[in-house]
């Protein structure tokens, strides 16, 4: 194991409460940097890729920085624990793949440093919840250290030069993932992404039709990074996500307001499922964790946690049930490692609240 | 259903992507969606720009730097070096606006005053120490197939033939 983290246990900023947890599970923001004076990675040589990341090692000794730095080069890791880099947000595909790779990481795996990426450096910050400002404060005090010490490419026009021209100007990227099973349930997401799909913001999204589900989960982040200052950029994120979060909480209003038989008989089979399947693949997961989710929030369950559904949601990912057995399982195998891992979650210590389900009224039916 | 990247596994997310007031939807397969880059969408539109570099301009512009060509950039759809949004200015110029609606940045820029800057070099030294570090971490590990390729990189620089 050469990873300095407990890969059994999700990362630790994700035990943190964090503002409007119902709908907004995370928050991240990004800063693309590059040394003046020396090429792009896919244009350096080798040679020039170790120095960054000598000097970068040499430099967090001697920062003054808040928490402890983990240092790990790319070349060192298992293919397993490149994956789970990757499921845990904390490295690209790009990253792994890359020989000269590093990363740079906090105990918390709050803040990191992605090094010999597509830019030099991809600084990066993530939180539970909203918590936009607070992502910003943390990956600019990254930002500015790293600034002090090797000076980026930047140009008055165009702002901090970037390998990819998408990210010139600011080079930021904020974004935050957000839950909406409401808005998706009750059909309404389409409407409200076109609301919001001029106001320079980028929705990708994941998830299937109707029961098929995949999670119910959206990511927004903003479009363009030039021409625009980061307040005013995280401004208009912050903005629709707040409009969002009104939304889906009137809709999961509405979902549970009458007869929400259907909605309740979804939560529960996915309680049923995570509490006793013995085969559980991924995107079943996915989806029955997302449903747990949305009931847990409406008070179904007494003693599962928002937080304690989003780490399990990363910790059941391929590469982390691989990495905690170690070795790489077939995939049937996985998936009853998974559904055990599961069953041994939500049979411990819950049973779905007995009251909690007003007594169904099936003659009414025209709600 | 068929994934829309690939063509050939099967689709099992929806993928929605909205860009410009345009809602899209994809099936894709789990590999495909995984491969998906931070904005697809964005990275759909990155393509499209480079594709707009005029191909009249001489074909044979090369950055001074990193030897990047106007070919290059159209088939990677990434810049070589800082130089290359010097040599190619006209070019950029047309496709920084197509992708952000803007010219000029707003905001700050480089903070850095000190002198040199840049990459500087590491003393051997220096480097030796951390290759130490490492390999000691290794020894400990009892992972001693990584710890020999270690010393072999702090011999190498011992000899003074670490280029």
């Amino acid at each position: 194991m050469n990873l300095p983290i407990d890969l059994k246990q999700a990362p630790a900023w994700m035990n943190r409460t964090g503002s409007d947890r119902d709908v907004v599970v995370s928050s991240r923001l990004r800063f693309a940097r590059n040394i003046a004076g020396v090429s792009f990675p896919r244009k350096a040589e080798t040679d020039v890729k170790g120095r960054i990341l000598d000097r970068v090692t040499e430099a967090l000794d001697e920062w003054d920085l808040d928490g402890t730095f983990h240092f790990v080069a790319i070349e060192d890791l298992e293919d397993l624990e490149k994956e789970v880099i990757q499921e845990r947000r904390l490295g690209s595909p790009e990253l792994t793949g890359e020989p000269m790779g590093g990363l740079v990481f906090d105990g918390d795996e709050s803040r990191g440093l992605l090094i010999n990426e597509e830019d030099h450096f991809r600084i990066q910050a993530l939180q539970s919840g909203y918590a936009l400002p607070e992502v910003r404060e943390d990956a600019e005090e990254l930002e500015s250290a790293l600034d002090r010490e090797f000076g980026f490419a930047s140009d008055d026009e165009w702002g901090y030069l970037t390998a990819c021209p998408t990210n010139l100007g600011t080079g930021m990227r904020g974004s935050v993932l957000l839950h909406v099973p409401g808005l998706i349930l009750r059909d309404e997401i389409s409407r409200v992404l076109k609301a919001v799909a001029n106001l320079g913001l980028t929705v990708r999204g994941y998830y299937g039709e109707g029961s098929e589900s995949q999670g119910f989960y959206l990511q927004l982040s903003n479009q363009v990074t030039l021409g625009r200052s980061v307040e005013n950029l995280l401004e208009s994120l912050s903005r629709v996500t707040e409009r969002i979060i009104d939304k889906e909480r009137d809709a999961r209003r509405k979902l549970f307001d009458g007869n929400s038989v259907d909605v309740e008989d979804q939560v529960y089979r996915s309680f049923g499922v995570l509490n006793q399947a013995r085969s559980v693949g991924a995107s079943e997961a996915l989806k029955c964790l997302s449903l747990v989710r949305l009931g847990a929030d409406a008070g179904f369950f007494d003693r599962i946690g928002l937080a304690e559904i989003d780490r399990l949601t990363m910790t059941v990912q391929p590469a982390h049930l691989n990495l905690s057995i170690g070795e790489r399982l077939s995939s049937k195998d996985r998936d009853a490692y998974r559904a055990r891992v599961l069953r041994k979650r939500f049979n411990a210590d819950e049973t779905p609240n007995s009251g909690s389900s007003e007594p169904i009224e099936t003659e009414r039916s025209d709600d | 259903m068929i994934c829309d990247r690939c063509g050939d596994r099967e689709a099992t997310i929806h993928q929605i992507h909205v860009t410009d007031n345009q809602v899209q939807h994809l099936q894709l397969c789990e590999e495909c969606a995984k491969e998906g880059t931070e904005d697809p969408a964005a990275e759909a539109g990155v393509a499209e720009a480079f594709e707009g570099f005029k191909s009249q301009q001489e074909e044979s512009e090369v950055c001074p730097e990193c030897g990047t060509t106007l070919q290059e950039l159209r088939k990677t759809n990434r810049v070589g070096c800082e130089e290359c949004y010097s040599t190619f200015r006209d070019q950029f110029e047309q496709l920084v606006h197509r992708i952000h609606g803007a010219e000029r940045h707003v905001g700050e820029g480089s903070e850095y005053t000190g002198e040199g800057g840049g990459l500087g070099k590491v003393s051997s030294d220096k480097k030796k120490k951390m290759l130490q570090k490492r390999l000691q971490k290794r020894v400990e590990e009892e992972d001693y197939e990584r710890a020999a390729e270690l010393r072999d990189r702090i011999e190498d620089l011992d000899e003074g033939d670490d280029s």
